[in-house]
């Protein structure tokens, strides 16, 4: 411990944020979304197959993030890639983050207002969640970080909690049929797991401020394969308890599984306090992902007062957020995740991997 | 390397200076002259109206020469002043025999080693010095002919005795206390680290005050930075008027003032300071208080008490948990209260839930109205007895458990559930060892009451998510608050999560990267002994 503030986070820290932010309101819904495409357990397959593409990408991320050295993801694109095309793909970097940062938050939004608080306007929760969020971004990412190794431990003590507490519900049965899905569904299944895991190109935004870069590849393979196994586990938990047409129906399981918690004869219904435990990852993730936006958005404008243009930009994915005002909107931003903006991402991650390769073979040949 | 830096302006606009100040404390260096009667009108000018300015003429010796004495009454020691500096000079110097040559060749030097038993003696050459000697509480010398003056340590003023702790009682450990007094105090610190490594530093602060304030640290054991920066903080504060105890000095020297949770720690047990001295910290001890200020200072050494680590392992540990269900308590459960009767009814057992909505009826006021008249009544309760003498404060006990218990029920003001739960939350937030980190915890209680009413259990969540950005993000001296919670530092969490074995806690100190080799383990110690026989047999 130094006297120092260093403003770098460690590698542990960085677990504890790959493997949350997995965990993030994108697995709130991923059981409907799944039951749309296949059948019974075939889900876990399709988790499988994303996370085998999240680590195709994660791969990329680490190619690239060790080429940018102390660099900003932003900053650094226009270096390879020329100042226009640099600042375009830049920008769609930027509007990447800000749009996971605003899906998240709306998910936990529209959970809260379904699961507890019915009465209450949208808008003022996503009003308090944002405000909590814009503080700790003007801290920076080791108040970030800090956070997420407080909170860390007892959120994935609870995920296992609710887990264990229904072992006694769970039937194998229920989780039948395996393998009984067509092709078609199976890959449309995996498209629609895939922006799960692709959301590890945030860590690109950390690469420059992690103390031991050469430790995140094994740190985020280590969270992410946690993650995947604890997703899987859910999703097999839920169609045991349910069974399996109900369990694909359902759109907040994690909820509907605490809801199902019996204390003894005293505590009857403790879902709230797993909401609220939604409520810490959601704020931990809403943070994570803001921060990407908000230093994106800086790099790209080369801001100088940041604190000010947090504001801003926080004011903005506020109002835009303002704009999915129900779950049908929300499924609808995850069909578009899935379908466009995962895909375009995807690309862009190619295309800066290419320039990264482009530039270091012209370095070594003028060497 | 950023360490946030403090150099406050001085609350007070600087006095206009006077003549009199000038020659106190920032005038030019007045030489003093050899002619008595122009030292005695300076002093007399310089120390105008002060009534307790004693001046005392007398002859020398055998020589007869003329001398004077001043000292401000009650300030020194009078046993001290008489058997040790008049006596000697005006009849022990009669029959003492000095050469005739010596003593007009170097007078202040026979005075001083030949004639006072005082042990100390300072001498001086200027006005200024022997006046700031009579503020300090010493007496001063003149002597006619002579162009120097003696500053003689006799400093004696009432002072309270060493008593029992006031605040922090423990009912294992040293029953003692600090006082007013700095060199009492760090005379107990002296006592307890019998080590040439415990430096003791000197400075003044105040402008009028001049408040001797000392900063203690074991070398080579603390940060040297540290130490640095406690001075650099102080250096910013010596344009202030008056440092009157040492919460004056906390305030401006704090990483961040306006937060409700204290960043440095005082405490008037000497057993806490020097175990803080031993893990690396800085104690800082100011004349006047009887707390010792220790910084940098973490929020989990709010809830420690000297005691776990004299009671048995898991009697340290089961106390230390008791704390900390208790903090938790007394923050959230009025908001909790509040959140789930107004909001979230279908999380109680059906039960309590009936008899809740049984004992609520015709209470008038929703549960937040109930749960703050009750809340503030109690605080208005608190801060009423706690100045008051024990016989009243009892009275007032009383009267508040009737109001509060009884009467407040039977007039259908509050509902019984209500009265239970702000009990448990005052005796919640009595469980704190540290008095100074209660008042955080009673405070942040009614924002998060409020969230409560008005979001329910997503409000108390919101609270206590602003509660921890806050308290993460606050640093003390450059280190961090929430530490070894949030950055996670797992070898701390042994003197959190449970209080270890001593030996298990007997590794490199927290706040430094110390100069010295840590201190072996008992385990390393006995493994070592064993291998070092084995060896040599």
């Amino acid at each position: 411990m130094r006297l120092s503030k260093e403003h770098k986070i460690a590698s542990y820290q960085l677990f504890f944020i790959v493997t949350l932010i997995f965990n993030g309101a994108y697995s709130l819904i991923m059981q409907n979304i799944l039951g749309r495409h296949v059948k019974g357990a075939d889900g876990i397959l399709c988790m499988l197959g994303a996370f085998v593409l999240g680590i195709g990408v994660l791969i990329f991320v680490h190619y690239i993030g060790k080429a940018l050295q102390n660099d900003n993801l932003i900053s650094f694109l226009p270096k390879i890639m020329g100042k226009k095309i640099g600042k375009l793909v830049g920008f769609m970097f930027a509007f990447y983050f800000s749009y996971a940062a605003i899906f998240y938050l709306k998910c936990f939004d529209e959970m809260l207002v379904a699961e507890l608080l019915p009465n209450t306007p949208r808008w003022i929760l996503s009003l308090a969640l944002l405000l909590l969020v814009l503080w700790i971004i003007n801290n920076g990412l080791e108040d970030i970080a800090r956070f997420y190794t407080l909170l860390g431990p007892i959120v994935i003590t609870m995920l296992l909690a609710v887990l264990v507490a229904n072992s006694g519900n769970f039937r194998w049965y229920n989780a039948l049929p395996f393998g009984e899905s067509d092709p078609s569904g199976f890959l449309s299944g995996v498209q629609a797991a895939f922006p799960i895991f692709l959301i590890n190109i945030t860590l690109l935004v950390v690469y420059p401020a992690v103390n031991q870069p050469q430790k995140i590849l094994k740190v985020a393979l280590g969270g992410m394969t946690l993650s995947a196994v604890y997703l899987m586990i859910m999703f097999l938990f839920i169609l045991g308890v349910f069974g399996n047409v109900n369990g694909l129906k359902i759109v907040w399981p994690l909820i509907e599984l605490s809801r199902m918690i019996r204390i003894g004869p005293f505590l009857e219904r403790v879902e709230a306090v797993f909401i609220l435990v939604w409520f810490s990852i959601a704020f931990l993730n809403g943070s994570f992902l803001t921060y990407c936006s908000t230093t994106s958005w800086q790099a790209l404008f080369n801001v100088q007062k940041a604190k000010r243009f947090n504001v801003l930009v926080v004011g903005v994915l506020f109002i835009v957020s303002l704009f999915a005002k129900d779950l049908k909107a929300i499924f609808i931003m995850q069909y578009w995740f899935s379908r466009y903006v995962a895909i375009s991402v995807v690309i862009l991650l190619l295309l800066t991997a290419a320039a990264v390769w482009l530039q270091k073979r012209r370095r070594r040949a003028h060497e | 390397m950023k360490i946030i830096s403090k150099r406050p302006k001085p609350l007070l606009a600087p006095p206009q200076k006077t003549t009199q100040q000038e020659t106190e404390s920032s005038g030019p260096n007045i030489p003093i002259s050899s002619e008595l009667e122009e030292c005695l009108t300076w002093i007399n000018d310089t120390f105008t109206s002060c009534a307790d300015l004693v001046e005392r003429q007398f002859h020398i010796g055998f020589l007869q020469k003329r001398a004077a004495v001043f000292y401000f009454d009650g300030m020194i020691d009078k046993t001290l002043l008489h058997q040790h500096i008049l006596e000697p000079l005006i009849i022990a110097s009669r029959v003492a025999e000095p050469d005739g040559e010596e003593v007009f060749r170097d007078f202040y030097q026979w005075i001083e080693k030949s004639v006072l038993t005082s042990g100390e003696i300072k001498t001086v050459e200027t006005f200024n010095d022997m006046a700031k000697g009579i503020i300090q509480g010493d007496l001063v010398l003149f002597i006619d002919g002579c162009e120097q003056g003696l500053v003689i340590g006799a400093k004696g003023w009432a002072a309270r005795g060493v008593t029992e702790p006031a605040t922090e009682m423990v009912l294992r450990g040293p029953r003692e206390a600090f006082n007013e007094v700095m060199r009492v105090n760090t005379s107990m610190l002296r006592r307890r680290l019998k080590t040439n490594k415990l430096k003791i530093e000197a400075r003044e602060l105040g402008t009028m005050t001049k408040t001797n304030v000392a900063v203690a640290y074991l070398d080579g054991v603390a940060n040297h930075e540290l130490v640095e920066e406690v001075h650099r903080r102080l250096d910013g504060i010596k344009e202030v008027d008056s440092i009157l105890e040492g919460g004056c000095i906390e305030q401006y020297i704090e990483d961040s003032p306006y937060s409700p949770f204290p960043q440095i720690q005082y405490t008037e047990r000497p057993d806490k300071v020097t175990a803080a001295l031993l893990e690396g910290r800085i104690a800082l001890i100011v004349d006047g208080t009887p707390d010792v200020l220790i910084m940098p200072a973490v929020f989990m050494q709010f809830l420690q008490s000297s005691e776990d680590y004299y009671n048995r392992i898991w009697a340290g540990t089961m106390q230390r948990w008791i704390r900390y269900l208790g903090v938790f308590i007394a923050i959230t459960f009025p908001s909790l209260y509040v959140a789930i009767t107004s909001y979230h009814q279908e999380m109680l057992p059906t039960n309590l839930a009936m008899s809740i909505v049984a004992a609520r009826e015709g209470v008038p006021f929703p549960a937040f109205v109930e749960a703050l008249i009750m809340e503030i009544t109690f605080e208005l309760l608190r801060e009423a007895s706690i100045r008051l003498p024990n016989a009243i404060g009892n009275a007032i006990g009383i009267v508040g458990a009737l109001v509060i218990g009884q009467a407040a029920v039977e007039a259908k003001l509050v509902a019984p559930q209500m009265v239970i739960v702000v009990a448990i939350t005052a005796i919640g937030s009595f469980t704190v060892p540290i008095f100074e980190a209660s008042y955080p915890i009673r405070l942040v209680r009614f924002p998060l009451m409020f969230l409560a009413a008005a979001l329910g259990l997503y409000g108390v969540m919101i609270g206590w998510i602003a509660l921890l950005i806050h308290m993460i993000s606050l640093r003390s001296f450059g280190f961090p608050y929430m530490e070894p919670l949030a950055p996670l530092r797992v070898s701390g969490l042994k003197d959190v999560l449970i209080r270890a074995p001593r030996w298990q806690m007997m590794t490199k100190p927290q706040f430094v990267e110390p100069t010295e080799a840590p201190p072996h383990s008992f385990w390393q110690r006995t493994f070592l002994h064993l291998f070092r026989k084995g060896r040599k047999e």
